[in-house]
């Protein structure tokens, strides 16, 4: 996809946080959940964040991904189970009856800071 | 210490695709964003419909490719107004281009609006542009495994239409794959079997709008 540009994004909303709080100090790490249906690659973030961030306010915090599974929760068989791959289908049961949550995560969750 | 921030990070272009969707909305009108590869008949789409269904719905257009002005061109020449975007480089429409293009339409005669996406199987997906549905359009020539080999896409769309079934008889293109892939990453859609050559399928294809039309109406009370 446009990882280069999401982390452009992300870039603008981590100074635009830190601008809020007058933080002017080092940032250890950001962590950011890619859900595993959200179109963005983490390796593909991952690399766009070590060319862009040193030259940023960014400069020399950790990225951390966490990615979240999507949700089948099914109406057939009322189990909710974690979706494997791309079968939205309930994996126990087999029924299309199922309503997908979760997994479309693209979010910035929270950044450590030195101090 | 632990800032806890907790945005999404394509924020931006959502609430401005939220304040398009509003005032859509205010003004009566109902986008339906359509996404497709490059070739697989989008504009063709759009021409057979309205002219199928232009007595029946105020229609105006919003082209987007990277560069010229034809596919805003074919739809004028139909008496219907069209906005050309220009991406430039750019692989997707976002809802700042579709917000200032929305300056150029006249909404107060437009009732339904088609978005032309990009070609693109990919990053149109991840833009909301204020629409009411998401169709996509998938053209036999393709092959009948792009719903397996792009899900995000098909898996965010309302309704799939199949174009160019009049080359069916002439490639190798199952339609039971595309089915099947369907009935797994979108149980319950369907697709929609088409010709914009032929004008086959295009009756049920003015259906489609008409039904999330009815629904935009009965929300709108």
């Amino acid at each position: 996809m446009h990882e280069f540009s999401i982390v452009q994004d992300l870039m603008e909303l981590a100074e635009d946080e830190l601008g809020k709080i007058g933080y002017t100090g080092k940032v250890n790490s950001l962590t950011l959940v890619i859900g595993k249906l959200s179109g963005a690659n983490p390796d593909s973030v991952s690399f766009a964040y070590d060319a862009i961030s040193p030259q940023t306010r960014l400069k020399g915090a950790k990225l951390i991904i966490k990615e979240p599974s999507a949700v089948c929760i099914c109406g057939g068989c009322g189990v909710n189970s974690e979706l494997a791959g791309i079968d939205y289908r309930c994996p126990l049961c087999g029924s299309g009856d199922v309503k997908v949550e979760g997994g479309r995560e693209l979010r910035l969750d929270s950044m450590e800071l030195e101090d | 210490m632990k800032l806890v921030v907790s945005k999404d990070i394509l924020k931006v272009n959502d609430k401005i695709a939220e304040i398009i969707g509003e005032k859509l909305e205010n003004r009566g009108v109902m986008a339906v964003n359509i996404l497709g590869s490059p070739g697989c008949g989008k504009t063709a789409l759009i021409e057979a419909l309205v002219k199928n269904a232009g007595d029946r719905f105020k229609f105006a257009v919003i082209e987007g490719d990277l560069a010229t002005s034809r596919d805003a061109e074919r739809i004028e020449k139909l008496n219907v107004p069209a906005v050309q975007i220009n991406t430039g480089g750019g692989c997707h429409l976002d809802a700042n281009m579709v917000l200032t293009a929305l300056d150029d339409l006249d909404l107060d005669y437009v009732d339904v609006l088609l978005i032309e996406n990009v070609g693109n199987l990919v990053c149109p997906a991840a833009f909301k542009l204020g629409e009411r549905k998401r169709f996509a359009a998938l053209s036999v020539p393709e092959g009948d495994d792009k719903v397996a080999k792009y899900p995000t896409m098909f898996q965010s769309v309302d309704a799939v239409v199949v174009n160019k079934i009049d080359l069916m008889a002439y490639l190798d293109f199952d339609i039971r794959r595309v089915e099947n892939d369907l009935s797994k990453l979108a149980p319950g859609l369907k697709p929609l079997l088409v010709s914009a050559k032929t004008g086959e399928g295009i009756v049920e294809f003015s259906g489609l709008i008409e039904k999330a039309w009815n629904e935009f109406q009965k929300a709108q009370r």
